[in-house]
Parts: structure tokens; C-alpha cells; sequence
């Protein structure tokens, strides 16, 4: 299923890139520049789930998560904010929002987190998963199934192949691989790495994906499929 | 004032008076008075004489001691004109005058110290408020293209961040005001925090990280720990040695919770240990290993330690490893944050 995300943002640059990560992580975006009469937009518009900075100029963010929250109490709102404190954490909260970032987020834990509150929000869509030609990667239940077969993979090994599908192709260092790791708690070393690879590449094999985790000398890993 | 002190400053009035006493008695000698009366005589000038002496030296005395009193206290000095009641002299008004000037200006010269000093820390905050979007724009674009080249600025915008950061707490550090949240954290989920921030640095540098597994909680400030703890990790990975290794270690006793950092590098000589908390020290390693150090990462761990009500203590073994050690007391902060929520 494909989510809609309404983005609410009013510095241009984060818009377009904030707009460009959505879509190519594969979800629509809505996302203005013009903020009249914007929670009438939003309930209009159909969005799945909405990605709302606080700080607006000329409209106060906190009425228009409040008057959201109050037209639409089963709407997934998470909030964006440059104030790192605590304060603003329970304020947010207070509104009615379901989840709280604070500038500049890592961009990996942004997507993590939405795919968590949509998933919470709209069980009856599945578990996500990811397509990338005859593979497919179950989010959820952390399965990968190729040509009618399907193998479980570790926490570890379904959080590398992500970042590999999710690079469209392209080489991902090891660094970026165990960084990806290290942002879901997995701290994980140097060693430890290469042996979740070499797992991973036989469980891809089993599934009849012989050659396809590519390891590139002194780049780092490409899957080709 | 005692008594022997104001005769003394006044010894040339008392020498004038007894000049005149014995010329008057000699006179009257000289002139047959008889004896008796020359005595009464006498006896009545110094009469006259003591009597204003010690009527003056009485009203000054309270006046003067008062004073010499608030010597000993030096730090409430500029307090000494409320104590004071108007003096009936002219030394002790023109006194009264200039201390009252002095008092009103200091209090001046205070208040507007603090005033400069909460102006430009609340400028600092508005910096690093906007700083944060062309960060964030920063980020985004390195996302949308990865790379090489990305992840070459990822890495500089990565040491940007902990500038600015560091820039932020040292402001916080130096207010008044309370800038912190008591909250309940779970101990381990501050440590995962900061490992997850740390993770750039640590990974390039090899690092093997022992696992943390706990149910402690504390209460405290999460953004302010997780600050400090990122500072202490980033010290570990300075000042690492080969085959680094970072490990965290919690002694839960009843007042405190002990909460180590503790690091396989090159450690801290005995000498520069009892320094390295204050404000711009590098020390041996900080200028052997030609590392940027600011000498400031710990100085203000330790103030904002000590801010929060925690404590940083430092041990180490020279070529074996360094521990560091924050004391998270348990109990009042407990119910001061259950109170106010």
C-alpha cells in the first residue's frame, strides 16, 4: 500500500529534500508552501499520516496539531522541532501528537519512525515490505522470500538488506551498513559485520539468489538484482 | 573604638589641655592661692574637660563599632548602610555618603553583568535554534545522494554538530536560570542514546562496544546525560589505544547510582589527573597525540554535572585504560520531579 505523507514545512530546501526522501523511500507527498486555511488542507487532502513543523512562521504550529487532533482524532501527526528540550517533548505530547523529532534528525531514524507509527496506525495495510525485482524483504516479520521460497532472517541481517534495497543499487559502505545497525541499537563491530554478511549471502542463496550481495573491494557491498 | 584608641588619635588636644591645667596650677601657686582651693580649681577644669571628651567618645563609639564589626564579614560589606543610623558628625555623614554611593554602585555594575550574561546566552540559543535547519537541509542532501563524497560530509557535518552542541550546554552551564527537566529514564536507554549519536566516530575508530543490559532508573535531565556521556565517549575514542574497547558498567547502591565509562586507550599520567576537569587543560596527551582539544570537555562535564546535582570523578591507568564515573544520588530528586508533574 502506498502512504500518503502531508508535509508541512516552510524552509523551501527541506521541503524539496524532505520531499525528495519520501518519494523515493516510496511514498506520495503532498507538501505546500502556502499555509492558509492548511488544516482544512490536510483533512482534505486524504494524507495518511502528517509531518508538521513546528516552527511556522506567521502560524503557531501547536494550534494547528491541536485543531488536527481535535477534527481527526485517529490521524498519525509527528512533530518536527529545533528546541531540544524536554519541555517541548511534553508539550507536544499534551497536543496530541504521536511522535516527536527534534532537528537535524538522522534521516534513517525520521523513515524509521514513521514506518512505526504507520504501521501502528493501520495495522489492516500489513507489515511493510520492500521490492526490489524477485525479492522481498517482509519488514514486519523480518522474512525474505524469493521465487516461492522464504527464509527468516536474524534483526541484523533484515536491517542490512534494507539499507541495501533501500540504496536502489547502488555500493553502501560497511561503515554506512554498521551505522544503520548502530541507529537500531545493534552495536555492532568490524567482525561481527562481516559475519552477518556471509549469513546473509547464504540465506540469499538458499532463496535461489546465487551472486547478488556483490562485495566491492575497499567500497563496501552492492546488491544486484 | 576603645576607649585608650580615641584618647590616643586625640593626644595633642589632651597634651594642649594638660599644658593648660599645669599653667593654671602653677599661676595660681604663684599668686598664694591656697592649695585646697588651686586643687578645686583644677579638679573643675578637668571636670569640664573629661566630661565632653567622654560624652563624644560615647556617641561615636556605636557609630564606629558597627563598622569595625562588618570588616569581618567582607562579602555582606556592601550590606553595611542598611545597618547603619545617621551619625550625628560630619566625618561620619560624609562616610555614610560615599559607602551609600559604593553599595549602589556595585549593585548596579551587578545587575548589569547578569543582564549582558543572559542576553548573550539567550543569543546563543536563537543561534544554535536556526543553525539547526541548514543542518538539517545539510543532512537531507547527503540522504538524497549518497556516496563517497557524502559520506566524506557526513563525517564534518557530523564534528559541526558537536561544536554546536557543545557551544549550547556551555552557555546552559552558565545561567541561573533552571534550563533542565527532572524526568524517570531508564539508565540504559540514555547510554543506547548516546551510542546511537556516537556512532560515526566510534565505528570509524574501530570500536568494540560491550553490551548493556540493565533496568536502573534514574532521574535526571536525559538531553543533559546524554551530552556528557557523549563527551566522555568521544575522550575514549581521542584518546584510544589499538584494538579499542568501550565498556559501561552501573553499581546500583542505596544513595547512588554509579554509572562508568570505562576505555582501553592510552590513559591519563598521574600527574595530569587531579587537572583534567579544569577549564582549557590539554595535558600530555592532549598535545603529544596532536588532537584538537579545546581543554573544555570536561570542565563542562563536571559543571553540568554538578548543576544537575550528579557527580564526575576521574581514575585511570596509564597505558591500560581510563574510568570515568558519574554519581546519580537517588531520593530527593526523586520526589521534587513526582511533585511537579
Amino acid at each position: 500500500m502506498e502512504f500518503h505523507i502531508f508535509l508541512v514545512e516552510d524552509e523551501p530546501a527541506i521541503r524539496v529534500q524532505l520531499t525528495t526522501l519520501l518519494e523515493r523511500s516510496g511514498y506520495l507527498c503532498t507538501a505546500p508552501s502556502e499555509f492558509e486555511h492548511i488544516t482544512q488542507q490536510i483533512l482534505t487532502s486524504g494524507a495518511h499520516l502528517v509531518l508538521l513543523d513546528l516552527n511556522l512562521p506567521g502560524c503557531d504550529g501547536q494550534q494547528i496539531c491541536q485543531a488536527l487532533r481535535h477534527a481527526s482524532p485517529q490521524l498519525p501527526i509527528m512533530v518536527v522541532t529545533s528546541r531540544d528540550s524536554q519541555l517541548d517533548e511534553l508539550v507536544t505530547m499534551q497536543l496530541g501528537a504521536d511522535d516527536f523529532l527534534t532537528k537535524p534528525y538522522h534521516p534513517q531514524i525520521l523513515l524509521a519512525r514513521m514506518e512505526r507509527l504507520l504501521q501502528r496506525s493501520y495495522p489492516a495495510a500489513g507489515t511493510p515490505c520492500l521490492r526490489r525485482g524477485t525479492l522481498e524483504l517482509d519488514l514486519g516479520q523480518g522474512e525474505a522470500r524469493s521465487g516461492g521460497h522464504a527464509l527468516l532472517l536474524t534483526r541484523n541481517e533484515t536491517r542490512i538488506l534494507q539499507t541495501l534495497m533501500n540504496s536502489g543499487g547502488d555500493i553502501v559502505s560497511r561503515s554506512a551498513l554498521m551505522d544503520a545497525l548502530w541507529q537500531s541499537d545493534a552495536f555492532v563491530d568490524d567482525n561481527t559485520l562481516t559475519v552477518n554478511i556471509t549469513r546473509l549471502r547464504k540465506k540469499l542463496e538458499e532463496l535461489g539468489l546465487r551472486d547478488c550481495l556483490r562485495t566491492r573491494r575497499g567500497q563496501g557491498y552492492q546488491l544486484c538484482l | 573604638m576603645p576607649l585608650k584608641r580615641y584618647l590616643l588619635d586625640r593626644w595633642k588636644l589632651l597634651a594642649g589641655m594638660g599644658t593648660a591645667l599645669a599653667v593654671t596650677a602653677a599661676l595660681l601657686c604663684a599668686l598664694w592661692v591656697p592649695w585646697q582651693a588651686v586643687v578645686f580649681l583644677v579638679g573643675a577644669l578637668l571636670l569640664c574637660f573629661a566630661l565632653p571628651l567622654g560624652l563624644d567618645w560615647w556617641e561615636k563609639r556605636t557609630f564606629w563599632n558597627t563598622v569595625a564589626q562588618s570588616l569581618e564579614t567582607p562579602e555582606r560589606l556592601w550590606l553595611l548602610p542598611n545597618d547603619l543610623t545617621e551619625p550625628p558628625f560630619r566625618e561620619g555623614e560624609l562616610f555614610c555618603q560615599v559607602l551609600d554611593m559604593v553599595a549602589r554602585d556595585r549593585v548596579d555594575q551587578v545587575s548589569a553583568a547578569r543582564r549582558d550574561n543572559r542576553e548573550y546566552r539567550e543569543f546563543v540559543e536563537t543561534w544554535v535554534h536556526e543553525i539547526k535547519t541548514p543542518m538539517a537541509s545539510a543532512r537531507l542532501l547527503l540522504a538524497n545522494h549518497p556516496g563517497e563524497l557524502a559520506d566524506a560530509l557526513e563525517d564534518e557535518l557530523f564534528r559541526l554538530e558537536e561544536y554546536v552542541d557543545q557551544a549550547l550546554y556551555y552557555a546552559r552551564s552558565g545561567s541561573v536560570e533552571q534550563d533542565y527537566l527532572v524526568r524517570e529514564l531508564s539508565l540504559e536507554g540514555v547510554v543506547r542514546a548516546a551510542l546511537r549519536r556516537q556512532a560515526r566516530p566510534l565505528i570509524a575508530a574501530g570500536f568494540r562496544v560491550e553490551p548493556v543490559d540493565w533496568t536502573a532508573t534514574v532521574y535526571t535531565d536525559s538531553k543533559w546525560l546524554e551530552f556528557i556521556l557523549g563527551q566522555l565517549i568521544s575522550n575514549a575514542v581521542k584518546y584510544r589505544g589499538e584494538h579499542p574497547v568501550l565498556s559501561f558498567r552501573c553499581r546500583e547502591e542505596e544513595n547512588a547510582i554509579y554509572l562508568t565509562v570505562a576505555d582501553n586507550g592510552v590513559g591519563i599520567p598521574a600527574e595530569d589527573l587531579p587537572r583534567i576537569f579544569e577549564k582549557g587543560f590539554t595535558g600530555q596527551n592532549g598535545r603529544r597525540l596532536s588532537r584538537r582539544s579545546t581543554g573544555l570537555g570536561l570542565y563542562l562535564c563536571r559543571k553540568l554535572c554538578r548543576r544537575l546535582g550528579l557527580e564526575l570523578s576521574a581514575s585511570s591507568q596509564p597505558g591500560t585504560g581510563t574510568q570515568m564515573t558519574v554519581c546519580i544520588p537517588r531520593g530527593q530528586f526523586h520526589l521534587v520531579a513526582r511533585e511537579s508533574l
